[in-house]
Formats: C-alpha cells, structure tokens, sequence
C-alpha cells in the first residue's frame, strides 16, 4: 500500500515552484532584455545620473534638455536622480565599456570628492576642445579648481550658483546690505531667522556659516590648519554662535522645510540660493513677495553643477556624451536656463539674455562682485561636521 | 504470476517525503539565491564595512566603541528605543477600541476601515510634509483650537517636538499594527464570548477574562510590527524631527553627508541587532503568555 499526497495538496506546490521559477528568470534575463533593446534601436542612448538638480531642474531636464537633444542629435537621454555618495561606491565596480551611467550631472562638492577620491574621470578641458567646442565658451575661472581641489579638466560647469539674502519683502522693508548689519540688526529679526542645518544634504546652511565667517575676517584662501589657529576663527565662530540665538527654531533640515517655514512666517530672512528661491516663489512654493538681494559676502557656486564623463565610458558612449555636453552649453541651453530658471549660466551666454531678467536678479558681474567661491574644501567639512555644535538650539 | 514484493507502508511514507523534500529545495533554489544577492550579499557587505577603519587599511572595532560609548549614541538610541515604544503604546492603546468597534455592523464601517488604512497607503515623506503642514502653529489644528472653538490661548507647538513625533508616528504606523489586532480579534469565536455573558459576566469582565487573553497574540504580533516600523522610521523624523534625530538620520547623515561610510555601517548593524534582539524578546514574551494562558 502507498501513501501519496493527494493532488490538491502538490498542487500549491508546483504553482509556488513555478511563480518562483519565473521571477528568476525574469530578474536574471532583465540585463539581457535591455541590451537587446539598445542593439536593436538605432538611437544612441546616453544615461545621465544627476546628484545636483532639485525637483525644479528635474522637470526642466524632462520637459526641455532632454526633448531638445533628441530633436537635435537624435540622443535618447535616460535621466536619473543619484545620490553622490552612492553613485561612487557604485563607480568602483563598473567595467570598462559597461559603466551604469554615461554623463555625470552633478554638484561642485561631489566632483571634489570624486578628484580627491582619485574615481576615473575623463579630462574634458581643453582636451575636448574639438569634440565640445561650445567649452569654449566657459567660464574660465571656475574650471582649475573647486573647493580648492585641482580639477585637472576633469568637470565643465553647467551653472554657476548664487547665494543672495533671501528676505520677504513683507515682513523685512529694508533688507540689510552687509553681513555686519544684518548681526547688528539681529534682535529685529528675533526667532525669523532661517537656516538650514549645516549637517544636511543641502549645502545651504554650510554656505550660509562660510559667508558668516568670511564676513567676520576668516581667511579661508590659508591652509585649515592654520584658519584654526586665527583669533579671527574663534571670535567669529562665537558672534555665529550669538547670532544663532536669534535663528527660528529648529533649523530647517532640508530646503521644503525651510520653504515651509516661510509659508508660515515663522522664517523671514535667509541667506540661500537665489535661482531655487526666485523659482519656488513663482511656483507657490515661498510666499509671492519673496526678493533675493545681495549682502557684502555671497557664496558663488555652493551648488554649481557640473558635467563628468567617466573614463569607463566606450568610445561611442563618449562621443554621444560629448554631443550631449556641447548642446548643454550651448547660447540656447544656457540663455534659457537663465531666462526660465533664474540659475546663472556657466558660459558666458548670459551676456546675451534679454534685459529684463535682470529686473528680477542681479547681473552677473554684479553678483560675482560681491561673490566670493568656497575654496577650503576642509574648512567646509569642518563646517559640515560641527555647524551645528555652534547653533543654539 | 509471480507476485510483487510489497513495500512496507513506512517505507512508502519515508520515499515519498524524501522526494517531497527534494523537491521542496529544488523548487525553493531560484528564491533563496535571490535573497543570497538581493539580501544577505548586502547585509554581509555592511557588516565587513563596519569594521573598517575610516582611513587606511585594516580592521578596528571603533566604530562601534565610539558610537556606544558617546553621549551623543546614547542618545540617539535612547530616543530611538523611547520613540518606538511609546508609538506602538498609544497605537495599541487605540487600535484596540477601534477593533472593538470594528467588530460589529454599523453604516460606515467599510469607510472606516478604508480611513485606518491611508496612512499606509501615503508615501511617509508626502505624508510628513502634511503633518507639518496641519499642525503647525498656523496649521488647521491650531486655527481650530484657538480660533474657532476657543480652548488654546496661543497655538499648541507639536511640530519638532517628541510629542509631536509620537503623535506623527503614531498617525504613519497605526495601521500596520490595527490591521492584525482587528483580524485577531475577528476570528475570536462570538460563542465564547457569549457564553461568559451567560453565565453571568459583566462585558468588562467579558473582555478582560475571556477577550483580551485570546487577543493577546495578535496584540504582541501588532506591537511588533508597529514598533519594527518606528525604529527605523527615517522619512518622519528628517522632516518633522527638528533637533531630534533618531539612528535612521544619524546613519543616514553620516553616510550621505559626512561620507563615513563604515562609522554608518556599524551604526546599521547595532539598529540591526538591537531589532533582532527586541524581536526575539516579544517572541519569548509572546510565547510565555501563550503557555500560562
């Protein structure tokens, strides 16, 4: 006599064994499905990875560059939003000719760590000067360095970033002009002060301290060590610490909260990047009355965004990657970006913007005269690491 | 004709439960080298990150001294621990009525339990950006207490605060926990609970004698998930947290921000353990009960 299962009873079995068996099959034949797709199409496809831009420039890259490129070089664009720190853990592990991304799109900090960090990037200036003609037009005095890292040509800037005093115009009349009156004329804008925490993604609060310090007689263009031992370091680290009592609390750990604060005026007075600002209060997201206008001290080029090629780039990823660069920088790319998202261009096609974008933001010139760059990149994360030990909460 | 031999009955049973066992593995393969990657391959990754050391080669066991010995660790686990445990308190302490209630018929109920679930169903980030939205000091609750009906002199300050995380934990987590208390409490036999109405008990007695020792495995089974939810909780606290930042942020500052890749592995790995631990514990709490009961 023979015991067996009745069939009713092998029957989930097998259905399970099945469903498991074809969602292997499928995991395992995705990279196999996508490498068929992209031989049988035609178009070149170039797969950007973007650490920089917020939800402003992603909508922006999907509605405008990444439309334009097509119509023009006939490039597919797979846009995705990275994270830095992740994507260069990832970069350690890509092959040759099989990297998971073509064009790097990213922030000023994060191409530092990646130089510094020694991760393989192609040289783009003035090397490619045939392949990207429109590098010419570039800013040449941001390319050698960023944070104070030689960049060996390795990044081209897409745009340059400008901090401002951000204030709305209904609560602040007269926005103060230096960084000296605003800590003066600090008890006016008792617990409406706005930061976001030095310590967060953004780097809106470390450019805020970095103004700060500057402002009250830190050197910054002097090794770190030596900044440290500056009596100019300790007193203006204590006038940040008073000021920091007449901050709102607690500080913003990011940008929509930071916004949110000024939804609800709890948060006047900031000092923050003017494009995303400009752009936000356009979109609804700051109060109608927000205006962005220049202190003695600003940031240029907190958040710049440049572009990267990974050496692990093929040779055909690289040539679509250059076509790709070349449109980015070109007059109708970056006049647009300025005219449509208030970021100043990294060439200098801002020369030939219509005037009256320069109603709502300063000129460039005149922003950058009054701008100083980050270039200790260990003071920054100094900053990074112990801002927030300073802020009295 | 020669006759067959007759396999005995147990020898039968042992074939067919070996080729079932077999099969079992064959069939179950494909899931467990998916989870070898997908899972464990990551797990084991962090685990060897957390032992190294920030600069240079070779192994170290500072990441976690430092982390454990500091003031600022202490903290942050304290908080974490604290915020976890009294969200799965007051989700329980409401899930329970409100299973209760659940339990009969009455028009709106469907509603209802379609409303315990869109916390669930809400992105948490989406989710906290309108907490902070709805008790602000000029959010719609304030503007309710102070200005309509009166009851608060000046706006309640929730946002940023412990209590207002808790409540905001609560209102995210709730439905994970009520979801099992009310099956739990569903599948407890009506008759039983009758037959206590019959022989005299009062409904409070009902409950507590008859209702809740039955319930009480659902209850942990709730407890747990609720709490596994709040301890890592990272959306919730990033937006809404202010100055208060549980182990999700700090692993996540550190890593993203600060690049300290192994301090954030061995952080990740004490969250880990802390949960597998406090896990096993319920359990052997869990199972305690069941066995006196």
């Amino acid at each position: 006599m023979s015991i067996s299962r009745t069939r009713s009873g092998r029957l989930p079995v097998i259905v399970f064994g099945v469903l498991v068996a074809l969602v292997a099959l499928l995991v395992a034949g995705m990279p196999a499905f996508s490498e068929g797709q992209q031989s049988h199409s035609q178009a070149p496809t170039i797969k950007v990875a973007d650490t920089i831009s917020g939800p402003n420039f992603i909508a922006y890259w999907k509605t405008v560059w990444i439309p334009a490129i097509k119509k023009k070089y006939g490039i597919n664009v797979q846009f995705t939003k990275a994270s830095a720190p992740e994507l260069q853990l990832q970069m350690k592990s890509w092959k040759q000719d099989q990297p998971e991304f073509n064009l790097l799109f990213i922030r000023g900090l994060d191409l530092s760590n990646m130089v510094v960090a020694g991760d393989p990037l192609e040289s783009l200036y003035p090397s490619k000067q045939d392949q990207i003609p429109n590098e010419s037009m570039e800013a040449k005095s941001f390319l050698p360095a960023n944070n104070g890292v030689p960049l060996h040509g390795e990044g081209l800037i897409m745009w340059r970033a400008q901090f401002d005093l951000i204030f709305n115009s209904q609560n602040v009349k007269n926005p103060p002009k230096t960084w000296k009156e605003f800590y003066d004329r600090r008890a006016e804008f008792k617990g409406h002060i706005g930061i976001i925490r030095p310590d967060a993604a953004s780097g809106g609060g470390r450019a805020f301290i970095y103004s700060f310090l500057t402002a009250f007689g830190v050197d910054f263009s002097k090794p770190f060590a030596e900044v440290q031992k500056e009596p100019a370091w300790t007193s203006a680290w204590q006038k940040f610490t008073d000021f920091s009592k007449y901050f709102a609390q607690p500080a913003a750990s990011s940008a929509p909260v930071l916004f949110h604060q000024f939804q609800t005026g709890q948060v006047w007075v900031t000092d923050y990047a003017q494009d995303y600002c400009i752009w936000s209060a356009a979109q609804g997201a700051l109060p109608p009355t927000t205006k962005a206008s220049a202190l003695d001290v600003n940031v240029v080029g907190a958040s710049n965004a440049w572009l990267v090629v990974p050496k692990a780039d093929s040779s055909a990823q690289k040539a679509a990657a250059y076509k790709v660069i070349n449109y980015l920088l070109s007059n109708e790319a970056q006049v647009g970006m300025l005219m449509n998202m208030y970021e100043y261009p990294g060439t200098t096609a801002w020369k030939q913007a219509p005037k009256s974008i320069w109603e709502k933001i300063a000129p460039v010139d005149v922003a950058e005269s009054h701008g100083i760059r980050i270039t200790n990149f260990d003071a920054i994360t100094y900053i990074k690491k112990h801002g927030m030990d300073y802020v009295q909460q | 004709m020669k006759q067959q031999p007759v396999e005995s009955p147990t020898v039968t049973v042992g074939k067919a439960r070996t080729r079932l066992d077999w099969a079992a593995w064959a069939l179950a393969l494909p899931l467990v080298v998916f989870l070898a990657f997908a899972f464990f391959y990551p797990l084991g990754y962090t685990v060897v990150q957390s032992f190294l050391k920030e600069h240079g080669a070779g192994a170290t066991l500072l990441n976690y001294s430092q982390f454990l010995a500091s003031g600022k660790g202490q903290g942050v686990l304290l908080l974490t621990v604290f915020l976890s445990l009294m969200a799965t308190l007051v989700s329980v302490l409401l899930s329970v009525p409100l299973a209760l209630v659940l339990r009969k018929r009455f028009f709106g109920k469907s509603f209802i339990q379609f409303l315990m679930l869109v916390p669930a169903l809400i992105p948490a980030l989406v989710g906290a950006l309108g907490l902070l939205i709805l008790y602000d000091r000029t959010g719609w609750l304030n503007y309710f207490l102070v200005r309509v009906v009166h009851v608060a002199p000046h706006p309640l300050v929730i946002d940023y605060t412990i209590p207002g995380m808790i409540l905001f934990y609560v209102w995210i987590y709730f439905p994970y926990g009520a979801l099992v208390i009310l099956s739990g409490l569903q599948s407890i036999d009506p008759s039983v609970e009758e037959a206590g109405v019959v022989l005299g008990a009062s409904p409070t007695r009902v409950f507590w004698s008859i209702v809740f020792p039955l319930l009480r495995p659902s209850l942990w089974a709730g407890s747990i998930l609720i709490f596994l939810q709040a301890f890592g909780a990272f959306s919730v606290p990033l937006i809404t947290g202010g100055n208060h930042r549980p182990l999700a942020v700090m692993i996540y500052t550190t890593a993203t921000v600060f690049l300290e890749w192994p301090r954030a592995s061995a952080m990740a790995v004490i969250m880990g353990l802390i949960q597998a631990v406090l896990v096993m514990v319920f359990r052997r709490l869990q199972s305690g009960k069941e066995a006196t009961s």
